[in-house]
């Protein structure tokens, strides 16, 4: 049934406040405290590019935003690529067990983050559950210590906690594909490869674009998993250098100007994808 | 003939934004009639339906049920009811709820008590014949069993007119068959104004009184079954409906409703639709009016370009000096053989000349 | 070819093995007679649930977790569904512009939503309380029921409504009659998903909690501290609480219309994402 104007008003006035003064108005005050100054612990508002410049020029900076990057870009890319690989099967080769396997992905996706983040830290411990199998298989003598504390770590738990999301965002792109593209394809002569390549994958491309950069933000901005599975050198990420400005040394305009530096990177990054997958043909060249 | 169920549409338009659906049209349904809209897909055949259903409003006219003028009455309101193309049926209850459906819509005082609505409901599951399937969901029903229990739903409030939208398009072909009959068997029995709306010419032909053939917003022409076939009034009716051959002719001569034209060097009498002497025509000759002749006989001859096989007899169409014809024959012939075709004096219609060709498929919306 | 479908069921089995390891362990651990955490486990046993549940901070974070929980769902269920009909219903430049913005929210990292309500509060003198919780949960949560509630009433077959009026239903018998028991299931699935969404919660929450202790943060507590093997316990509970909402409103769902094809949320959170 057709609403009418002033009852569509009605209906959308709880989400519009929702959306003003829960999202657009604190991230317009976290911006304002960006320009503003600290005084003896005190907030003081002015403007100042002293953040910026501080954010910009420290050295200490440089090396939180490789780290960052060397854990959200092998994160996203697993993730997606993991996904795509469940994604695929569920869409086109499962038959039976494709309702298991997506009932399965589903429970996973409701998990709890913590319980992953936790459950990983008693799996790979030095005394963990990995270590005392390897040990007793006599895979190795001494424990295996790369598997807690290290961006190895902290990249296989968030891309575990991932994969369910991006399986699903896929999965929905390529269940919309018309099953009978790839037998085309095939019938006109590509390989199974090209087909891939040319037929299934830029199909998904805005999926795979959009899973992509989601789990890249997502990762980029955690600041629990790189602390309790990082260690100390792993875990200095801009995610949880701002949680520590914000939540504890209480440096909010420092704090909110690395969260505004920290998005003019992923608008780089954003764009460099963007490039990058049009360069290989998974996304149109132009936006329509 | 019943008294009830009289629709009299006049002067209505309809515009979606850039696009003319219905241009200005007059349209008088007798009562009690079987009356198909018929059209290829947006001609606007399925807008004006709405217009009488209330679902849409026309930007000019009025529509009348039975003298009464009910153009800006909601849905509701209107003494109507509709079958749907994709049965519209509620998936969240049963067979006989759906049914029952429009009983209980009423004022709370004006609703049959619930005996008569389950007297009411088990009458019209004879009538469609799905007795045993009063106590199903719809998602457990065939195309077939659905689109009946919303020919049920419909008529249960004895509409004075029952509207059908393609309600057949969605259905195999032998259930359409079959469902076809079933319509005109339940309107035999109700004596209710049926409105159908089709793009089939066989649907529209084979069970209506009387047919209104619509093109691009327009009525073309309204007449019984027979009549459009027979004597298509315009170029794009004569197009639409059945098979034909179509040839450039000049007109020599017109009056008394006949017109003398000359196709190539063979001159013959064909009915007027409207030519002026002297001028271009064309001239339709149904595949039937041609034979197939001896060459010495024969006053025209031509290549087989296609055979087709109908059951009854075959199509088939032959590339002349005149253009390509088709014609019906018994036995089938080979592409590439050569044939004579002889031609009646009396035969064909001969229409004004257009440049282009009315379409045949529809690029507007309706 | 057999050789190429073979690897790619090996790693379909090898990424849902990965996928559910974790979750194993922490259920397995969770039972474990042992106080090491090292396989195998040594006996079955509902120790360190008797021991989370002896301990007070555990039962008020349960607490709270809970309260957050129904609160979100209840208030991102009316903002949401109601924001929906009208996206769905009465298509206007502003309605298009505020449904692009209800995927700002799902796209932001939430340590971003995090801070910035950080700096809200700081602005505006707002002590963290639940009500702050409960805030930074329903801007989360409520494109999700967006998201879903808005899929059901742009796929269901809106010609039945049409059909209703023809029969004589009035613009409102046919929103009672007709659409929402139609869109009801769909409405309750996304409830369900924003308790779970929430019930699981922490990187918002840390920033507008205050002294008050959810589940997540006591885990979060226990995680700054050597390994504690009750915390599998209390991981339990995170997982099953949310399940077992999602498992009760699918069987409530199956036995109330089993036949209608009511979408089981699942279904439609998997369309929906």
């Amino acid at each position: 049934m057709g609403v009418s104007r002033r009852l569509a008003a009605l209906l959308l006035t709880p989400f519009g406040a929702l959306l003003t003064f829960g999202v657009v108005v604190p991230a317009a005050m976290l911006f304002a405290f960006s320009f503003f100054h600290l005084s003896l612990l005190e907030l003081v508002p002015g403007f100042t590019w002293d953040n910026y410049r501080a954010v910009v020029t420290t050295p200490l900076y440089r090396t939180y935003a490789v780290n960052t990057f060397l854990i959200a870009a092998p994160t996203a890319l697993f993730s997606v690529i993991g996904g795509f690989v469940l994604a695929y099967f569920l869409a086109f080769r499962a038959r039976r067990s494709r309702r298991f396997l997506l009932i399965a992905i589903v429970i996973a996706f409701m998990g709890s983050y913590l319980a992953v983040v936790y459950s990983w830290r008693t799996l790979s411990g030095e005394s963990g559950i990995i270590n005392s199998l390897l040990q007793a298989a006599h895979v190795t003598n001494a424990p295996v210590g790369f598997l807690l504390f290290s961006r190895i770590a902290v990249v296989i738990a968030e891309v575990n906690f991932f994969l369910p999301l991006t399986t699903l965002v896929i999965f929905s792109s390529l269940s919309s594909i018309p099953s009978g593209l790839e037998s085309a394809s095939r019938d006109l002569g590509a390989s199974a490869w090209t087909t891939l390549r040319r037929i299934t994958l830029p199909l998904a491309g805005n999926a795979l674009f959009g899973a992509t950069l989601f789990v890249f933000f997502l990762s980029a901005g955690d600041y629990i998993t790189p602390v309790f599975l990082g260690g100390i050198g792993s875990s200095a990420t801009f995610g949880t250098l701002i949680a520590d400005q914000l939540g504890t040394t209480l440096n909010y305009p420092l704090g909110a100007a690395t969260a505004f530096v920290m998005f003019a990177l992923f608008a780089v990054v954003v764009v460099v994808l963007r490039t990058g997958m049009r360069t290989g043909g998974l996304l149109p060249r132009h936006t329509r | 003939m019943s008294t009830t169920g009289a629709v009299s549409i006049r002067g209505v338009s309809k515009r979606f934004g850039s696009t003319l659906a219905l241009q200005i049209l007059d349209l008088e349904i007798p009562p009690g009639s079987f009356f198909s809209l018929l059209g290829p897909s947006g001609c606007g055949k399925t807008t004006l339906l709405k217009i009488v259903a209330g679902l849409e409003r026309p930007d000019t006219g009025t529509v009348s049920a039975d003298g009464h003028e009910i153009t800006g009455r909601p849905p509701e309101r209107r003494p109507f009811n509709m079958v749907f193309q994709n049965y519209a049926l509620f998936p969240h209850m049963t067979v006989a709820d759906n049914i029952g459906f429009g009983l209980t819509t009423g004022a709370r005082r004006e609703r049959p008590p619930d005996r008569e609505r389950r007297d009411r409901v088990g009458e019209m599951l004879r009538l469609v014949r799905l007795e045993s399937l009063s106590g199903r969901y719809p998602s457990e029903l065939s195309g077939g069993q659905a689109q009946r229990v919303a020919v049920a739903r419909a008529l249960i409030n004895r509409p004075s007119v029952l509207l059908l939208d393609e309600p057949l398009s969605a259905l195999d072909r032998n259930v359409r068959f079959a469902l076809r009959e079933e319509l005109l068997r339940i309107h035999q029995e109700l004596a209710t104004t049926f409105l159908f709306v089709t793009h089939d010419q066989d649907e529209a032909l084979s069970i209506s009184q009387l047919v209104g053939v619509m093109n691009e917003g327009r009525l073309e022409q309204v007449a019984d079954p027979q009549a459009i076939y027979r004597f298509p009034a315009t170029l794009f009716t004569a197009r639409f409906i059945g098979a034909g051959s179509f040839f450039t002719a000049d007109v020599r001569a017109c009056g008394d409703g006949r017109a003398d034209v000359d196709v190539g060097e063979r001159r013959f009498s064909a009915s007027d639709a409207g030519v002026a002497a002297g001028g271009k025509a064309q001239v339709m000759l149904r595949p039937e009016e041609l034979e197939t002749a001896p060459a010495d006989q024969a006053t025209l001859s031509g290549v087989v370009d296609t055979c087709s096989f109908f059951g009854a007899h075959f199509e088939i169409s032959v590339q002349t000096p005149l253009g390509p014809c088709r014609l019906h024959v018994r036995e089938p012939r080979a592409p590439g053989d050569s044939l004579g075709i002889r031609w009646p004096d009396r035969a064909g219609i001969a229409y004004p000349w257009e440049e282009t060709p009315s379409s045949m498929d529809g690029r507007t919306q309706g | 070819m057999i050789g190429r479908s073979r690897l790619l069921t090996a790693a379909v089995i090898a990424l849902v093995a990965f996928i559910w390891l974790p979750l194993v362990v922490v259920l397995v651990f969770a039972f474990n007679g042992g106080s090491n955490l090292s396989w195998p486990p040594h006996g079955v046993s509902l120790r360190w649930f008797r021991l989370i549940f002896g301990d007070e901070a555990f039962r008020s974070g349960l607490k709270a977790s809970a309260v957050a929980a129904f609160s979100t769902a209840l208030a991102a269920g009316a903002v949401g569904t109601a924001a929906a009909f009208a996206f769905a219903r009465r298509p206007s430049r502003l309605a298009s512009m505020l449904e692009s913005g209800s995927r700002i929210p799902v796209m932001l990292p939430p340590l971003f939503i995090g801070i910035a309500l950080v700096a809200a509060m700081k602005t505006f003198a707002i002590d963290p309380s639940m009500w702050t919780i409960v805030a930074g949960h329903v801007i989360v949560t409520t494109p999700f029921v967006i998201l879903i509630v808005g899929a059901r009433l742009r796929n269901y077959d809106v010609t039945v409504e049409q059909a209703a009026r023809d029969l004589g239903a009035t613009p409102h018998t046919v929103l009672r009659r007709i659409t929402f028991p139609l869109v009801a299931p769909s409405i309750l699935g996304a409830m369900v998903v924003a308790f779970a969404i929430s019930f699981d919660e922490v990187l918002i929450t840390n920033f507008t909690s205050g002294t008050t202790q959810t589940l997540p943060l006591f885990v979060l507590s226990r995680l700054h501290r050597t390994i504690d093997p009750s915390v599998n316990a209390v991981a339990t509970i995170l997982l099953l609480v949310p399940w077992l909402a999602v498992a009760i409103t699918l069987i409530w769902q199956r036995t109330r219309a089993s036949r209608s094809a009511a979408a089981a949320p699942a279904e439609e959170l998997a369309r929906a994402a």
